[in-house]
């Protein structure tokens, strides 16, 4: 009896020991890899310019806005390569929606013009707020490359609302690249979130 | 009875915390466990790898396991060879992709459309054991240079990569999948910023 007792003990002791070493074993793996110099050159001129990303890595991320507008399209809206073009995108807590971007464009998509429009709308009422666009990417691509893409597509976006007839004095752009993501998922649902321009009021 | 079983489990903890000196094997290449063919494959482009050069500062081995009671056991391929085992690893990716990838000795022996070759400027990897745990650290900093026959031009990229992990019981086989998925990942990202264009690699 006190044998079988003693047993059940060491028992539990074993299980508890074993659980452990399985609890550990999994829960602290990390992975990362990033690209850095990276230069394409023609036969005749190898000596490129060599980019530097680690400049870029080190971007300004303490500013990151508190309401950010959690709007971005489902899954199951972009669950296919190509995102629905007409998705709805409501405005955040600020007024002001994020669009989005096709993949490696940063033309402005018919989708994001009622958006874009929206945002104008709530600038104009709101005479003395001035704007930061955010350019955003997903991760494929270089960190140089993506940090000048979602310059562009900050960009894109500056020039839509002067056209729409907000002052560019109010707008400034910046870019993020990809180290920011709103979603870090391996998918064209995931990627298609992340390549957006964010809109933040000063 | 118990006694006996519990002084065995003590026995092979101090077993595994003592430093024996020995190698600990690391096969490269992998195996790999991420997902295969995520983008579209390249059609018909021939790609040869030469072996890698090995630039890293320590070329001895791969890396030491340092254990708790003291002294060190270090991690080294079984073949010795990391500049053919390197370029295997990318080919063996590359062709997990849905490439059509191959070994070579000299560019363009073949008819290949590109040739890539890499230069290894960091591979390592580092354990640490202590009480109830053993952390593991891995750096992986690969130079890739793509030669496009067609019209010889070059494309130039480094991917980095730096994993870690920490395990209650250390087995090799928690080092060579930490190893093994760097080499993953770093091929992944390669992949993800070059494109197809025609019989040739352009950057995205």
């Amino acid at each position: 009896m006190m044998n079988s007792h003693i047993g059940m003990k060491f028992g539990v002791i074993l299980v508890s020991i074993g659980m452990l070493m399985s609890g550990f074993g999994c829960a602290n793996k990390r992975v990362a890899s990033t690209s850095g110099d990276q230069s394409m050159a023609a036969k005749q001129s190898i000596d490129t310019e060599q980019v530097q990303p680690d400049q870029m890595a080190s971007a300004d991320t303490s500013s990151q806005d508190v309401s950010r507008s959690q709007l971005a399209p489902s899954a199951s809206e972009s669950g296919s390569a190509a995102m629905s073009k007409d998705s709805a995108v409501l405005p955040d807590l600020a007024g002001l929606g994020d669009i989005y971007f096709d993949f490696d464009r940063y033309e402005i998509r018919k989708d994001a013009h009622s958006v874009l429009e929206g945002n104008a709308k709530w600038l104009r009422n709101e005479g003395g707020r001035s704007l930061m666009i955010e350019g955003h990417c997903d991760e494929r691509g270089t960190l140089a490359y993506n940090l000048v893409l979602g310059e562009k597509r900050a960009k894109s976006a500056k020039r839509y609302l002067e056209d729409l007839g907000i002052p560019g004095s109010r707008i400034q752009t910046t870019s993020y690249g990809e180290v920011q993501p709103f979603c870090k998922e391996q998918n064209e649902g995931c990627w298609q979130k992340n390549r957006r321009a964010h809109f933040v009021v000063h | 009875m118990v006694r006996s079983l519990l002084w065995s489990v003590i026995l092979l903890g101090l077993v595994g915390c003592a430093g024996k000196g020995e190698r600990i094997d690391i096969a490269i290449p992998g195996q790999y466990t991420g997902a295969s063919v995520t983008g579209r494959a390249p059609g018909t482009l021939r790609v040869a790898v030469l072996p890698f050069e090995d630039k890293r500062a320590h070329q001895a081995n791969l890396g030491t396991r340092s254990h708790l009671w003291g002294g060190t056991s270090v991690f080294n391929l079984p073949s010795g060879n990391v500049t053919e085992a390197s370029a295997q690893a990318l080919v063996n990716y590359l062709n997990r992709q849905g490439w059509k990838a191959s070994l070579a000795r000299a560019a363009g022996q073949d008819g290949e459309d590109v040739t890539i070759t890499g230069i290894i400027q960091d591979l390592s990897i580092e354990a640490t054991s202590g009480v109830m745990h053993t952390d593991l650290s891995a750096k992986n900093t690969l130079m890739l240079q793509v030669r496009n026959h067609s019209d010889e031009s070059v494309v130039r990229e480094r991917v980095l990569g730096t994993g870690s992990d920490q395990v209650f019981w250390f087995e090799p086989e928690d080092a060579q999948a930490l190893t093994t998925e760097l080499f993953e990942k770093n091929f992944q990202k390669f992949l993800g910023d070059i494109r197809v264009d025609e019989r040739a690699i352009r950057l995205r």
